[in-house]
């Protein structure tokens, strides 16, 4: 009695059958049949275009899935942008950032911006290094100084926490930085959440987002300010400009919440539509000193209210 | 000429082997009966294997075998060229099964039974291939004898098994694996 094996079993099998098959090839031959056409029930399942254009397609529908796979995977890590970080001085630079703080984009938001940001690569550059790369380059050009020192950094994210840690980190090291460099610094820092319409105003100031949205709030919270003059200082202007006017800034920025409330928002649609329906918003514009001369004759000091508002504002023109 | 008888056996049992030429197929439309000669040799035992394991009866099986190449000769000309005659031809074969048992509301349980009293199996010369072949019909789940059988008698691969039956290829293969083991076990003493 020998092994039974996988091999025995088959072909024991196949002889059987073999033997129980009649040969009936000839006399099938000859039998009358009938010309089948293509609804013949018999053939049902037998032309199945369909699942052999799947079956022909499965492996390159496979491959396609693990390439969107790959690729999804590599863009949410690489290329997806995580947070923008805005840095104005006078020269303002958005940085796009993906979730491993690497530079994915760097641009300049007005010409002063494209200066700092001539002849430098931050593409997959560390966030830290560029930040750094940009400050130099700022001192290089003249736009920071020890008087001239005032740094605005703005992080829009989605992550609340993220945004947090960005500022803090960003900010110390800014300041930091700028300190070294001209030996002494002053950072302001906020949240912001650039939508569209601050997008638009930015571009109209040649501005970043960030520094439109803090002009936003001065302007919101201090009517007499105007906007366009406001646009056109640079940080530290904005900020010397305002001392002791009960103005600072840094009351407008620096707020502890990653995502104030910005009162502005409901109005800042409004704001754009006007900006974009004008058809030269520039032309009758002031020096924006102008307005501003007597804003250090505010004897008492006492803020906004005693402070010598715009020649265009509407009490004025009454 | 017992060795021609011999040779021809063994020809005619290697053909049954191999897996058909579809330009049989084409031939056949062009009413060449050597084609359809050389395609029921090639074929009829994986076309009669696969209605036995689905009918469970030796005569119901050899009457789809027989119809089932009646059928080809009338549709040959609907066939489309994949490269998968085999699969084209057993997928007949299987409709017509599904219509007789419709017809005949004949159950796998009652042809289990039957199997072991099928005169057909008389057919069978040899003792051993016999007790194989009904072992495997009677001590197997139909879908393993069905897979073992088609596998053993048709040449066709899991994979393509696995087309024809509608089933996964792991279950085949899973399927074909505890079939075969049950077999064997069955099989111990016997052979």
């Amino acid at each position: 009695m020998s092994t039974v094996t996988n091999d025995r079993v088959e072909r024991h099998l196949k002889n059987a059958v073999n033997d129980m098959v009649p040969n009936r090839a000839e006399a099938l031959w000859h039998q009358p049949v009938e010309r089948a056409d293509e609804t013949a029930w018999y053939l049902d399942g037998t032309a199945s275009r369909r699942r052999t254009a799947i079956k022909v397609l499965r492996p390159a529908l496979a491959a396609a899935a693990v390439f969107v796979l790959v690729f999804l995977a590599y863009f949410l890590v690489n290329l997806r942008i995580q947070a923008t970080v805005y840095l104005d001085v006078n020269p303002s630079v958005t940085l796009s950032v993906n979730s491993r703080e690497r530079v994915i984009r760097a641009e300049a938001n007005n010409p002063d911006g494209r200066i700092v940001l001539e002849d430098m690569n931050l593409k997959n550059t560390d966030l830290d290094v560029a930040v750094n790369a940009l400050l130099g380059s700022m001192v290089k050009h003249g736009y920071l100084t020890e008087t001239q020192n005032v740094v605005l950094l703005s992080v829009d994210c989605d992550s609340e926490k993220k945004s947090q840690t960005l500022r803090i980190e960003l900010s110390r090291q800014i300041d930091q930085s700028v300190d070294a460099m001209v030996g002494s610094a002053r950072v302001l820092d906020q949240s912001v959440d650039a939508d569209e319409a601050l997008v638009t105003l930015a571009d109209h100031y040649g501005i970043s987002p960030g520094k439109a949205a803090l002009i936003l709030r001065m302007q919101r919270e201090n009517p007499a300010l105007d906007l366009d003059k406001l646009a056109a200082m640079p940080l530290y202007e904005l900020a010397s400009r305002f001392s002791g006017t009960g103005v600072d800034p840094e009351d407008y920025a620096n707020l502890p919440d990653a995502f104030p409330e910005d009162p502005y928002l409901d109005e800042l649609e409004d704001l754009v539509d006007d900006l974009e329906d004008a058809q030269e918003p520039h032309d009758e514009e002031d020096d924006p000193d102008d307005d501003l001369d007597d804003s250090g004759d505010d004897e008492d000091g006492d803020g906004p209210e005693d402070w010598d508002p715009d020649d265009d504002e509407p009490e004025d023109d009454n | 000429m017992l060795a021609f008888a011999a040779i021809s056996d063994e020809s005619r049992a290697a053909r049954r082997a191999s897996l058909p030429d579809e330009d049989l197929l084409l031939r056949i439309t062009r009413e060449d009966k050597d084609a359809f000669c050389t395609l029921y040799e090639q074929t009829s035992g994986a076309v009669y294997a696969y209605a036995l394991s689905l009918l469970r009866h030796s005569q119901d099986a050899e009457d789809v075998m027989q119809e089932t190449f009646l059928k080809i000769r009338g549709a040959a000309h609907l066939y489309t060229p994949q490269g998968k005659p085999m699969a084209w031809i057993l997928t007949i074969t299987r409709n017509l099964c599904m219509m007789r048992f419709r017809q005949q509301r004949r159950t796998a349980a009652v042809s289990v039974e039957a199997a072991a009293e099928d005169p057909g199996f008389d057919r069978i010369t040899d003792l051993e291939d016999r007790i194989v072949l009904k072992a495997a019909l009677e001590s197997l789940t139909p879908e393993e004898s069905r897979i073992i059988i088609l596998h053993a008698v048709s040449g066709l691969k899991h994979r393509q098994i696995g087309e024809l039956l509608d089933l996964p290829l792991s279950t085949v293969l899973s399927k074909y694996s505890r079939g075969l083991k049950k077999l064997r076990k069955e099989l111990e003493g016997k052979l």
